[in-house]
């Protein structure tokens, strides 16, 4: 369950990371584990299939580029379409924790 | 397992992907791996504990291309591709015949003719029909008047009231000689006097369902007379002709004062008329 439960939400922490800046597949999985402080280790092949589907939704955009180590590297870049779904999704994405953390507190309240 | 032979497996399940698809995938895996393997490398990692940590980190390869299969469906691209392929053969195999070259043109004809109907002259100046064969010059005006027979669909496009061109000298011996039938005696038979005034009605007959044939025998007592009974011979000409589109001009005297020409039609042995007004603008 905790497994599906990341995989389902890796679409938004992905779009989430977009929202700052262009980045490759290995600086995302980097940065997701930095931000998330290694509570979001993905397998890293996993990602791409997340990455290929918001493009194909057009919530991102891909080219390669020149990485500042001299490699060519694919970026990614949020598009217009995908900064809304992150929004929409992040807000619905409150409502739901807050929601659960209304439970779990109330939950903890009761037991006291 | 090492970086090839896990970008081998993961590709291995993603046969539905185009072969530039592939390539780019494989190029972003292998760009991965080599970040990854290259960041443990500065970390002091040897070559080969670097190789197979990146491998562990990256994950199942069937799980991946798994994943990334769902996000290119291939269902309706096969659907199509086979659709568009079909057609192209069936296009092939039309064009490859002449008699099926010749169809692909009488459906186009019904279909121009069911839009746009060209006017008498354009019709009569694209055709291989005999000269002689010419429309009544004069005063013309559009109209759409439209009967379903069975099937088909006959269609009053055009009435022009005016004179016809005197008889030609070919006209007059073949008429004279007593010849009735050809393209040239009907012409003549249709000539009856020079300064005669004449209404033309500019009508298509096609099926109700573009590329359906048309029933010709339905058509067969198709004349025009005028509001006084005046017909002429029955001047049935089309300048096209083909089994899916039929373009006839019908053709009545006309007196100063008249305002409507008559079709009549034979359909289920009962005798159809229907009245084309003549142009407003008035005769001649």
């Amino acid at each position: 369950m905790r497994k599906k439960q990341q995989i389902e939400h890796t679409p938004l922490l992905v779009l989430s990371l977009l929202a700052g800046e262009d980045m490759y597949g290995y600086q995302m999985i980097l940065e997701l584990a930095r931000r998330s402080n290694h509570t979001f280790d993905m397998k890293e092949g996993t990602l791409y299939p997340v990455l290929h589907g918001l493009e194909q939704q057009g919530y991102v955009e891909a080219y390669r580029q020149e990485a500042p180590t001299g490699r060519e590297r694919k970026y990614y870049h949020l598009t217009r379409k995908g900064g809304e779904a992150l929004r929409a999704e992040a807000e619905s994405w409150r409502r739901y924790s807050g929601a659960v953390d209304a439970v779990l507190r109330s939950s903890a309240l009761g037991t006291a | 397992m090492d970086r090839s032979e896990y970008c081998a497996r993961v590709l291995a399940g993603l046969r539905g992907l185009s072969r530039r698809e592939r390539e780019a995938v494989r190029r972003e895996l292998e760009d991965h791996i080599e970040d990854h393997a290259r960041a443990l490398l500065d970390l002091g990692y040897d070559e080969k504990l670097a190789e197979e940590r990146t491998m562990a980190a990256m994950g199942d390869p069937a799980e991946v291309a798994r994943e990334m299969a769902k996000q290119y469906p291939r269902g309706w691209n096969v659907v199509a591709g086979v659709s568009l392929a079909l057609c192209v053969f069936v296009l092939f195999s039309a064009l490859s015949s002449s008699s099926n070259r010749k169809m692909i043109g009488y459906a186009w004809d019904s279909i121009v003719y069911r839009i746009s109907p060209p006017g008498p002259e354009t019709v009569v100046a694209g055709t291989v029909s005999p000269p002689g064969i010419e429309p009544v010059s004069g005063v013309a005006e559009a109209v759409d008047i439209r009967r379903t027979i069975g099937d088909n669909v006959l269609r009053v496009y055009r009435i022009t009231v005016g004179t016809q061109g005197s008889r030609t000298a070919e006209m007059t011996r073949i008429y004279e000689g007593g010849y009735q039938d050809g393209a040239l005696a009907a012409e003549a038979a249709a000539r009856p006097e020079d300064g005669q005034l004449t209404a033309e009605a500019a009508v298509c007959i096609y099926h109700k369902i573009p590329g359906g044939l048309v029933a010709m025998p339905s058509f067969n007592e198709l004349t025009a007379e005028s509001q006084r009974g005046d017909q002429q011979v029955p001047f049935r000409r089309g300048a096209v002709f083909n089994p899916m589109m039929w373009q006839v001009f019908l053709r009545a005297p006309v007196q100063p004062g008249d305002d409507h020409i008559t079709l009549r039609y034979e359909w289920l042995r009962e005798t159809v008329t229907v009245d084309v007004p003549l142009p407003k603008e008035g005769m001649p």
